[in-house]
């Protein structure tokens, strides 16, 4: 199997250290310790609409690591269906074999992920498949600019309920193998 | 509006209600002396869903902000709504949940005979009630207790 978790762990990790990292900027500013933020953008700001700012820098920022996590997650499978795919090098005649294989490779980058996620059907079952149909319409509205005059702004996530759904997807599909090995 | 929609806003700010007057009793228990100021707010999703819910910030005798509780919204994904608890150094998620639906399994067939079934947790939690999405423990959201607040209220001041 080529779908592995590490690189959406990354970035999960990582966006829990600039989230602590972010927390105790807040307290540097809400405690007014000056000389720690000197030479930066906060520098004679009033601390208030810093706090202010920030938190919306947060949420911001927050969306960013679900779009993150969702394309590593993407990423994971489209390499896992081009890695199964590759039994196609062993039609015969090899060379066409070979033009076959290069041209699925090429025409898997193009399918739509939400149809990729439904071929995993047969070992993610509803509760997570659904949710995540869920956060790709809500990556889908962050991606294309948070247009927020569309009738239906789908329900909201965040990098943990992505992060979770994602690693009970992977694992499903991993269980799924191990037992049909 | 639908009457499903609207039915899932008023029990989102029912729970909401409840969780203010639990945090207030928290604090009275505890004998911390505060001022509290109710902030009504709009909160929207998309042009078709729109809808009133409250905030509420809580102060010290002195005026210093101790922390506040806002609604993010009713319609979230994988919980049945969420609250951003806020103080001056960042914030937390609590988020509605219930427990999984008792015996929820997923079958595995072949054909009509069941070859497998595998016992499935999704939200993995013992109660309904308000829980707190603590980014670090993954696999978990621990239950929005007493405890659990008076850490929350260093965490995030």
């Amino acid at each position: 199997m080529k779908l592995n978790k590490e690189s959406i762990t990354s970035i999960y990790d990582n966006y829990l250290i600039i989230k602590d990292s972010i927390k105790v900027t807040q307290r540097v500013i809400s405690k007014k310790i000056p000389k720690l933020y000197n030479k930066n953008i906060f520098e004679n700001e009033n601390p208030l609409l810093v706090i202010e700012k920030i938190k919306t820098s947060e949420k911001e920022f927050s969306d960013l690591i679900v779009l993150a996590l969702f394309a590593s997650f993407e990423r994971q499978l489209r390499d896992e269906i081009i890695f199964k795919s590759s039994i196609l090098q062993t039609v015969i005649p090899d060379k066409l074999g070979e033009n076959i294989d290069k041209m699925a490779r090429v025409e898997i980058e193009k399918w739509r992920i939400g149809e990729i996620i439904d071929l995993f059907k047969f070992a993610v079952k509803e509760p997570v498949l659904g949710r995540m149909k869920q956060i790709l319409n809500y990556r889908n509205w962050v991606a294309h600019g948070k247009n927020p005059s569309i009738k239906k702004i789908p329900p909201l996530t965040e990098p943990k309920i992505t992060y979770e759904t994602i690693i009970l997807f992977i694992d499903q599909i991993q269980t799924f193998y191990d037992r049909h090995a | 509006m639908k009457k499903e929609i609207q039915d899932k806003i008023d029990l989102f700010n029912k729970r909401v209600s409840e969780l203010y007057n639990k945090v207030c009793g928290w604090l009275d228990e505890e004998k911390i002396e505060y001022d509290k100021i109710e902030k009504e707010i709009t909160l929207t999703q998309g042009t078709l869903i729109s809808y009133e819910s409250k905030k509420l910030e809580f102060f010290t005798r002195e005026n210093e902000q101790l922390f506040s509780l806002t609604p993010y919204g009713a319609f979230v994904i994988a919980a049945e709504g969420r609250v951003q608890l806020a103080g001056s150094s960042g914030e937390e998620s609590l988020v509605y949940l219930k427990p999984d639906t008792p015996g929820f399994e997923i079958v595995e067939k072949i054909g009509n005979g069941v070859i497998n079934t595998i016992p499935f947790k999704m939200n993995a939690v013992k109660e309904e009630g308000w829980h707190w999405v603590a980014e670090q423990i993954i696999g978990k959201k621990p239950l929005f207790t007493k405890e659990v607040f008076l850490a929350l209220l260093e965490r995030i001041n």
